[in-house]
């Protein structure tokens, strides 16, 4: 195989209205096995899967929130989040499950530029 | 290393906002599917940050009956376009 | 060049599967090759052979075994996304106990893992939903 690769995984749905947040992390979780470089975005409405308190169940789903929290037994750990996203939506550091390292703009872009393959859903 | 992003919403309903955030100097954005909305109303791309090439893809725009005239700074392709597109840029990134 | 191409949408509910269809299309044509064709989340529609079509309609699903079977590509269905969309070939048919085979046998089901697979083995991958 080719030389190791920078796989961006962008998420940026909101949870359980629709499987794209579950879609999108079930992908950077296969990746993570692939021993490459892999970054995982939170942008617009996806920073809500970092909420805490969290309870699929009570619709009949899987909590994502708990799947979050488990990213760093998968080697991804401390997913980048637009800054902006979380400002927008007066969230703070301590509202989410897990920490995260925020990015403004200008990093989303660096970021998106320095990867070999995009994934955003 | 440029990137081609594939937007395939009109004006109205696409993620403009994060796109916003996501389109750098040097990239591509290719307007597909209702993404040839954008011919109806280019005001809207105004919203996006400068210093990127436009791409029209020419079967959606003919598809919907879109005839107004292209911006300035756009290009129509067709799917060999698309294509070559694609392998002109550095990867792609898919906004739907 | 070589590109993995992505599908998450359905046939006929939205234009995209068309879409990637046509661009699929149009790779080859370039003299390029395609590595794998990955249909993911309700792309796996796309392979579902049990569908009819009115005469004035394309035949979406018929048209990707067409060029899956002419070119000999890899058209992959995603597993976990098509056994609980009914699309099952007759391994997946047998090993669930159901009464039969509900995919178009130029498709093939596979892991998540083999959409990772194919992007890193291809110049670009491109997403269609």
């Amino acid at each position: 195989m080719a030389k190791r690769k920078k796989l961006l995984f962008i998420s940026r749905s909101a949870p359980y209205g629709a499987d794209r947040a579950r879609a999108l992390l079930d992908m950077a979780l296969a990746a993570s096995v692939y021993e490459q470089d892999i970054e995982l975005l939170f942008l617009g409405d996806g920073v809500y899967q970092l909420l805490r308190d969290q309870d699929g169940g009570r619709i009949g789903e899987k909590t994502l929130g708990n799947a979050i929290e488990a990213l760093e037994l998968y080697g991804i750990e401390n997913p980048l989040v637009e800054a902006a996203a979380l400002e927008e939506r007066s969230l703070r550091a301590e509202d989410l499950v897990i920490s995260t390292v925020a990015l403004d703009a200008g990093g989303i872009r660096n970021l998106i530029g320095n990867s070999d393959v995009v994934f955003n859903l | 290393m440029s990137c081609l992003h594939l937007l395939n919403k009109s004006p109205s309903a696409g993620p403009l906002d994060e796109l916003r955030k996501a389109l750098a100097p040097g990239d591509g954005l290719l307007l597909l599917e209702d993404g040839a909305y954008f011919l109806h109303k280019p005001e809207e791309l105004a919203r996006l940050p400068q210093g990127f090439s436009l791409y029209f893809l020419t079967e959606d725009m003919l598809a919907r009956g879109l005839n107004d005239p292209l911006p300035a700074n756009a290009t129509t392709v067709d799917y060999d376009g698309f294509v070559a597109l694609c392998a002109s840029h550095d990867k792609t990134a898919s906004w739907f | 060049m070589i590109f993995t191409i992505v599908v998450h949408a359905p046939p006929y509910s939205s234009e995209a599967a068309g879409t990637a269809l046509r661009f699929a299309e149009a790779v080859l044509r370039g003299g390029h090759e395609i590595y794998r064709i990955f249909f993911f989340a309700d792309g796996v529609h796309n392979a579902n052979r049990l569908t009819v079509v009115s005469r004035d309609e394309v035949n979406l699903q018929d048209r990707w075994r067409e060029l899956i079977g002419k070119h000999g590509l890899d058209g992959t269905v995603c597993v976990s996304s098509a056994i609980n969309r009914g699309i099952v070939d007759a391994e997946q048919a047998e090993r669930h106990e159901l009464d039969g085979s509900s995919m178009h046998p130029e498709f093939e089901i596979g892991g998540l893992g083999l959409l990772i697979d194919a992007s890193l083995n291809s110049d670009r991958t491109v997403s269609f939903g």
